[in-house]
């Protein structure tokens, strides 16, 4: 069996692919749904926003794994209709998960994380150790 | 009974060479009742003030724009931005047009058009009238 060390290694190697592909490689597999996210960072906090629209809290499962990966899952459920009412299907639905590799760890009791107009939004404190710390100069006598 | 005809997105591709912005074919979901039809489609991001509706000619034109004006970022990943998204849909003569409603909840628009009930045929009946009678009595 896999341990989590594994798993978090393949999903780097995932991160890195679509990195290189796109993530217009993902329209491709129209069926299934896949969020699509920007990741950017300043000098205290990475932050990190999904589309996810129409996915509900309750179906969303978010962790950090092992201090500086972000595993965001979940499921965006199909209305149930009968197969004569259906005119056409052109979203995704399903179940998704991605997880992404940040550049250091993060402080996991401070992540704050919040769904607005179905955009999940995450602010993701670096560990104050790597934090940059400013030296101060002294002149010297 | 006539089906939802989804237009072609010609209309998007001209607004695109017009504005210079990309504009993306927005996708939807479509399914009828006894009642009406359904429209749903994803809008992430969106709200009431990013997203236009138009009927015109028979013609529905959806469309959205959300702010291009983001602060500079740092980006490490960047798989999506503030793209505009259009589709039409042609109205089949059954839905009544002044009826049509619409609503945007978590990012995703739906909109209802309700189906007028065809009046059932109405059966006139012939009065004969004997020859040198008219109508008028």
């Amino acid at each position: 069996m896999l341990n989590d060390q594994a798993f978090a290694q393949m999903n780097r190697l995932r991160t890195e692919l679509e990195k290189v592909f796109g993530a217009e490689m993902k329209d491709f597999c129209s069926t299934q749904f896949s969020p699509r996210v920007n990741i950017w960072e300043d000098d205290s906090c990475f932050y990190l926003e999904a589309e996810l629209p129409g996915v509900s809290i309750s179906d969303l499962d978010i962790h950090v794994l092992e201090g500086d990966q972000v595993s965001i899952k979940g499921s965006r459920k199909h209305e149930k209709k009968d197969a004569a009412s259906w005119i056409t299907r052109e979203r995704p639905s399903g179940n998704f998960a991605r997880t992404f590799q940040l550049a250091c760890g993060v402080d996991v009791d401070s992540v704050k994380a919040r769904m607005k107009d179905g955009i999940l939004e995450l602010t993701l404190p670096k560990a104050s150790v790597n934090q940059p710390t400013k030296i101060v100069v002294e002149t010297g006598v | 009974m006539a089906a939802m005809v989804f237009r072609s997105d010609r209309h998007a591709r001209e607004r695109q060479r017009a504005t210079g912005d990309r504009v993306k074919i927005a996708r939807f979901d479509c399914w009828r009742s006894d009642e009406c039809i359904t429209l749903r489609g994803d809008f992430p991001g969106a709200t009431v003030d990013h997203l236009e509706i138009e009927v015109h000619q028979g013609v529905l034109t959806i469309s959205s724009a959300l702010e291009k004006n983001i602060a500079a970022r740092d980006y490490t990943l960047r798989e999506f931005s503030g793209v505009s998204q259009e589709r039409q849909f042609r109205i089949p003569d059954e839905v009544d047009s002044d009826g049509i409603v619409a609503t945007v909840a978590e990012g995703v628009l739906t909109v209802r058009l309700p189906i007028v009930k065809s009046e059932e045929p109405r059966r006139i009946k012939v009065t004969q009238f004997a020859n040198g009678d008219n109508a008028e009595g």
